[in-house]
């Protein structure tokens, strides 16, 4: 999905979900909001993003601002933010194979890891799909609601179409053959610095800083 | 109609700049040319980085898969939705030889038939501009003098990005060559076709040319 270099090892990215929500929900933003961010533009994703952000921040920023003043507004949208950041970073930077191992080897259901590894595997064509489905109802006039109504349609016959057609190439190209669907993680550079970050601003939060409550 | 790009930067394309009236206009060029993009910043869908668009505020698109373009549980409903009536829709079917498709699913048509019904669905709402992306890619000769003789008949202005050159030689007015990005030939039809300059870009010379040129003559199709 993204280079190996922004790879996080499956147990980082849990513990900086774990770390970055328990941040945010004890008013110590900024270093959550950093970690995240950073992340994320050290994957290339984040100015594709950042658009999508808007739409979850700026709504509930503007509505608690009206109801309790600009400062918790942007309280609430900073933390907002922050959340949504760290999550996107912590599941957007595993590899769908990995996160399969490192779930089965928690415990967890074997199908779990499955699902999970294919909703992530999938996610980027996913979003390739609804964005031609889109174009395709916008080219024929339609707009706004209209559009967003039109558009399970032939998101759900393109699935069923592309997933017979995988399942007919599969059997063709491993016939007989099961195949693997798990990768042992080894953790890496960008663990390490992930887990220092966290660390270094824990304490720091602790000892009174960065904390915008 | 008046489509205008000034300098537009967007992905792959670079500085492209652009004027159109009206006709229909092939933009040619090999695959990763930048034909697509050029047409999804023309239709609204991608914002340029760089540049300016001035565009018509209804542009009508036919992309590479027809099928993301239906919605429906019927051909006549799909068309009925553009047109207003089912007496319409069907009288639309028939015009284009489609007659026979009217009950059926229009996830189940094949792809040429699916690609004519993209092409109708896009041109029937009444935009200003049509813009048609790869529309003979998968098709058999039928299909394909099917869609020609469907685009030939329309009256608004359109864009088609083809690397077909047969297929452009045949409908087109205009002749725009992408490479890399820009725009590297910008000439009327048929007359570009029976210069050198777009074979010296690499593109196969087709065989109405090639009949022509020993004909003495221009001709824009092969039938047999």
């Amino acid at each position: 999905m993204y280079p190996a270099r922004a790879r996080l090892h499956p147990y980082t990215g849990i513990l900086l979900a774990a770390w970055g929500t328990a941040s945010t929900y004890t008013g110590c933003l900024v270093p959550s909001l950093l970690v995240g961010l950073g992340l994320l533009y050290h994957a290339g994703v984040l100015r594709r993003l950042l658009p999508l952000y808007a739409w979850v921040v700026v709504p509930v920023t503007l509505a608690v601002g009206l109801g309790g003043g600009p400062g918790e507004g942007l309280r609430a949208g900073a933390g907002l933010l922050a959340l949504v950041s760290i999550l996107s970073a912590s599941m957007l930077l595993l590899d769908p194979l990995e996160a399969a191992y490192s779930l089965a080897r928690l415990g967890l259901p074997l199908m779990a890891g499955l699902v999970l590894a294919l909703v992530l595997r999938s996610s980027e064509y996913m979003g390739y799909a609804v964005y031609e489905a889109r174009a395709g109802l916008y080219g024929r006039g339609l707009r706004g609601i209209r559009l967003l109504l039109s558009l399970p349609g032939p998101l759900v016959v393109h699935a069923f179409n592309l997933s017979s057609m995988l399942g007919e190439a599969l059997y063709f190209k491993y016939p007989g053959r099961g195949r693997s669907w798990y990768h042992r993680p080894r953790p890496g550079m960008l663990d390490y610095l992930v887990a220092l970050l966290a660390a270094i601003s824990s304490i720091a939060c602790y000892m009174g800083h960065f904390s915008i409550l | 109609m008046s489509l205008r790009l000034e300098d537009v930067w967007a992905r792959i394309l670079q500085g492209v700049s652009l004027e159109v009236d009206g006709g229909v206009v092939a933009i040619l060029g090999p695959n990763g040319s930048g034909k697509t993009t050029l047409l999804r910043v023309i239709a609204g869908l991608l914002k340029p980085e760089r540049g300016r668009v001035e565009a018509p505020s209804r542009v009508g698109a036919s992309w590479q898969n027809p099928y993301f373009s239906f919605h429906k549980q019927s051909v006549t409903e799909e068309l009925e939705e553009m047109v207003g009536s089912r007496e319409r829709a069907l009288d639309v079917l028939k015009s284009y030889g489609l007659g026979e498709l009217a009950g059926r699913s229009p996830f189940t048509l094949s792809m040429g038939q699916a690609r004519l019904l993209s092409i109708l669905l896009a041109a029937l709402w009444g935009p200003e501009l049509v813009v048609v992306d790869e529309p003979t890619s998968g098709l058999g000769p039928r299909e394909r003098g099917m869609v020609s003789r469907l685009i030939s008949s329309l009256t608004s202005t359109i864009l088609i990005a083809t690397h077909d050159l047969d297929f452009a030689l045949e409908v087109s007015d205009r002749v725009i060559v992408l490479d890399k990005g820009r725009i590297v030939l910008d000439n009327p039809s048929p007359e570009v076709f029976y210069r050198d300059d777009l074979y010296k870009l690499g593109f196969p010379r087709p065989l109405a040319v090639e009949i022509g040129r020993a004909a003495g003559r221009v001709v824009r199709s092969v039938s047999c």
